[in-house]
């Protein structure tokens, strides 16, 4: 404890001690590599963590609340090793993947109790359980039990017990899984808020377009690696110099093809489909600055636009190929 | 929600209370919820229904008497019983010679003179071919005077070598009483407590074998291993199984106090359950009984015992159990053999306890210690009544003799008491030291 208090003494009197922060963490399952030298400090803001199933999103996050133990390198929440002293948890909200909370008990009992979990006598924390019920939109359901919860109220039980005790770090893996179109508006939004409100946040993903409508601050993991770590949008525009299709849902694909291969940045055209047209380019940004016209100018009713190569296996590849 | 900055050092060991408290609650919680609890709880209330009831009714049973010295026969047919020709000093086996008094009926006779069964009396001293024993003595338990009269005269011819003191404690018609390391040693003079209440044996020996037998086997036994099995094993296990285990230690709390809640909450839970069992056991032994008043009040230090061996074992065993659950996911398996050694054990212990060195490996060994370190306190005079009752064959013996067994542990009840009850809490606190000395390093996958 007391190398602890120096740490942290030391550490606000010198520079701000990172909420979070891993330094060459590599986590083995006996021959597997679950996390191989990771290196990463997070303070402040959203930052979502993206990555296939498997990538070690889940082993990074247990290391994180100590749930594990690194095999080699150090992790540090608000500069303490979470694995041999569990004070920083009193500054951490934790959402955990699994969906599995205590069905026979209702919401506000469940957040009430972790709210006195935190050292709140019960008055307090039944305060706060209807303070952090109310934030996460469950204030009308709070008395109901979690096991009559649909998938996104379940998810935001998890949030209000992670926010009870008021945390500085929030860490949700995978908080979206599995819910509804509305859930996951509402979740983002609280997500959000928190954001705005200066917490630091890691959420985590393999879903590209959920992480990108939260932050534009990314790590992504792939293999254990750590792939990438920063600005989505630059990623991004890397990517967008990178050959990608558009796919457009339309009766007269043929008719269009023609009118988009007239644009100087389309090198190909395909008909997956009967009524599918894949465009093929090597600047995404320009093809979709130019497509309205192309698409007036053709008088041609389109019905659907993808990007199909717009996901996190995209990226990944093209970050793969970088290497 | 404000982002205020909180002092860490201090978080893990702060507001230590209100967080026990709400892991104990929420343990009893989860138990109350749980089916399982409830089928345990209502297996254990049926088992004590079902031996109350078979308790009751050998209790309201009515023994023959039976005249164990023979003193109610007419053996010459003159229509005088043995003890009025005794008394008036004509031969019992001459037809024509017998009292000028009215002839008493024979069931006069039958069971006149019962064991005493106070242990109260003077000091005294015993003094047999100038070895000298020191005791207790108990006088005017002649309850017939068939001793104490010495115009018996035939009687006093039958009396023979020692006569009226044939205990040789230098008092007529005594029972002598000694307590020493081998237990206790009660030598009544000739034609003193020879013809026992066979009912009343009955009834206080099934009692004392049944609290006996019932405490070390149903309670100690059966309740204090069963209980853990299926309440301690999955404490920690349960949770890690299910992974909700992260809401409760991904919290300020050290994983060894959580553990250490944990099982206070198991505690809380097992306790309160065995002391309304042991309660509703005594209340209705207590009423049903043989007692000179309308309860017996005596018996409560050995429902207490009782209910102390059974909440020091349940205490242990689920220390151990739960142990077992955080050591490996085959914890209800290893638990499971555990308890068949337990059995081997406590059924070797009830055998002869002490007898066999390897039954002190065992918790049930130490549990039962205390309920005979308690029951020889309480019930002092049952060696005596084991002896006369084998002696003259009576029924219920058996029960008694089973069950009693004097602790082979400590010189007095008193030490036997605390050596056994410091064993059982020092087993608990060393499996759960190593328990959470596991839990700690335990990686939650």
């Amino acid at each position: 404890m007391n190398s602890n208090d120096s740490t942290e003494n030391n550490s606000a009197n010198t520079n701000v001690v990172p909420a979070l922060m891993l330094d060459h963490v590599s986590k083995w399952y006996g021959n597997i590599v679950g996390l191989n030298d990771v290196s990463i400090a997070i303070n402040g803001g959203v930052t979502g963590l993206l990555g296939m199933n498997g990538a070690g999103k889940s082993t990074l996050f247990k290391l994180i609340v100590g749930k594990l133990k690194p095999s080699q390198g150090t992790v540090r929440l608000f500069g303490i090793n979470p694995w041999e002293n569990k004070a920083p948890f009193s500054k951490i909200g934790y959402v955990p993947e699994h969906e599995k909370l205590y069905d026979w008990m209702t919401a506000f009992d469940f957040v009430t109790i972790m709210g006195r979990l935190f050292g709140h006598s019960r008055d307090s924390a039944e305060e706060r359980a209807k303070h952090v019920l109310k934030f996460v939109g469950l204030e009308d359901v709070m008395h109901k039990e979690l096991g009559k919860y649909s998938k996104g109220m379940r998810q935001r039980a998890k949030i209000a017990q992670a926010l009870v005790n008021d945390p500085d770090l929030i860490i949700l893996d995978e908080p979206l899984q599995g819910c509804d179109p509305l859930a996951r508006t509402t979740i983002m939004n609280v997500i959000r808020e928190l954001g705005s409100m200066g917490k630091t946040i890691v959420v985590s993903s393999h879903i590209l377009s959920e992480i990108e409508r939260i932050t534009e601050q990314i790590v992504i993991l792939h293999n254990g690696r750590l792939l990438a770590l920063g600005n989505l949008h630059a990623i991004r525009d890397l990517l967008d110099k990178h050959p990608h299709r558009i796919s457009l849902t339309t009766k007269q694909p043929r008719e269009l093809a023609s009118k988009f291969l007239n644009h100087e940045s389309v090198y190909g055209v395909h008909f997956p489909a009967e009524n599918e047209l894949l465009v093929e380019t090597h600047d995404l940004g320009n093809v979709h600055r130019d497509m309205p016209l192309i698409l007036e100018e053709s008088g041609i009713r389109v019905t659907a636009i993808e990007n199909p190569d717009d996901n996190l296996e995209s990226i990944l590849e093209y970050l793969m190929e970088g290497r | 929600m404000s982002n205020s900055s909180r002092p860490l050092s201090k978080s893990v060991w702060s507001k230590i209370d209100v967080k026990s408290w709400a892991i104990t609650e929420f343990t009893l919680r989860q138990y109350q919820t749980r089916k399982s609890t409830g089928a345990i709880a209502m297996i254990g209330i049926l088992l004590v229904t079902l031996v109350l009831l078979f308790y009751v009714k050998g209790q309201t049973s009515v023994i023959e008497a039976i005249d164990q010295d023979g003193d109610s026969y007419d053996w010459d047919g003159d229509g005088y019983s043995l003890a009025q020709e005794l008394q008036y000093g004509t031969n019992p086996e001459n037809a024509s010679d017998f009292p000028n008094v009215p002839a008493l009926p024979a069931s006069n006779w039958i069971d006149e003179d019962d064991f005493s069964y106070s242990m109260n009396g003077e000091k005294c001293q015993r003094n047999i071919y100038g070895i000298v024993s020191e005791g207790i003595c108990q006088i005017n338990v002649d309850d017939d005077g068939d001793c104490e009269r010495s115009d018996w005269v035939l009687q006093n011819k039958l009396i023979g070598q020692g006569g009226t003191d044939s205990n040789y404690d230098d008092i007529d018609c005594s029972v002598f009483i000694s307590t020493n390391i081998n237990g206790i040693t009660i030598i009544p003079d000739n034609f003193v407590d020879e013809d026992p209440n066979d009912n009343l044996y009955f009834h206080e020996a099934v009692h004392r074998g049944f609290v006996l037998g019932f405490g070390k086997i149903g309670f100690a036994f059966l309740m204090g291993i069963f209980l853990p099995l299926f309440l301690a094993t999955g404490l920690i296990r349960d949770e890690m199984e299910s992974e909700t285990l992260h809401y409760l230690i991904g919290k300020p709390i050290a994983r060894g106090e959580f553990y250490a809640y944990r099982l206070g909450g198991y505690f809380v839970m097992t306790w309160f359950y065995l002391a309304i069992l042991t309660t509703i056991m005594s209340l209705i032994t207590g009423f049903v009984a043989p007692s000179e008043s309308f309860f017996r009040f005596g018996d409560i230090q050995i429902w207490a015992s009782i209910l102390f061996a059974t909440c020091l074992m349940v205490m242990a065993y689920g220390t151990i159990f739960s142990t077992f659950g955080i050591f490996t996911k085959y914890g209800m398996l290893a638990s499971i053999f555990f308890g068949i050694w337990e059995f081997m054990m406590a059924m070797l212990t009830l055998i002869g306890t002490g007898s066999f060195f390897v039954t002190r490996m065992s918790i049930a060994f130490w549990g039962m210690q205390i309920i005979d370190s308690v029951s020889t306190f309480t019930w002092n005079d049952s060696e005596y009544l084991i002896s006369k009752g084998e002696y003259y064959g009576l029924e219920g013996n058996e029960a008694l003799s089973t069950f009693y067994n004097v602790p082979s542990i400590g010189s007095s009840p008193l030490t036997t008491l605390f050596i056994s009850s410091a064993v059982l809490i020092g087993i608990t606190l060393v499996v759960f030291y190593i328990g959470q000395s596991a839990f700690k390093r335990k990686e939650l996958k």
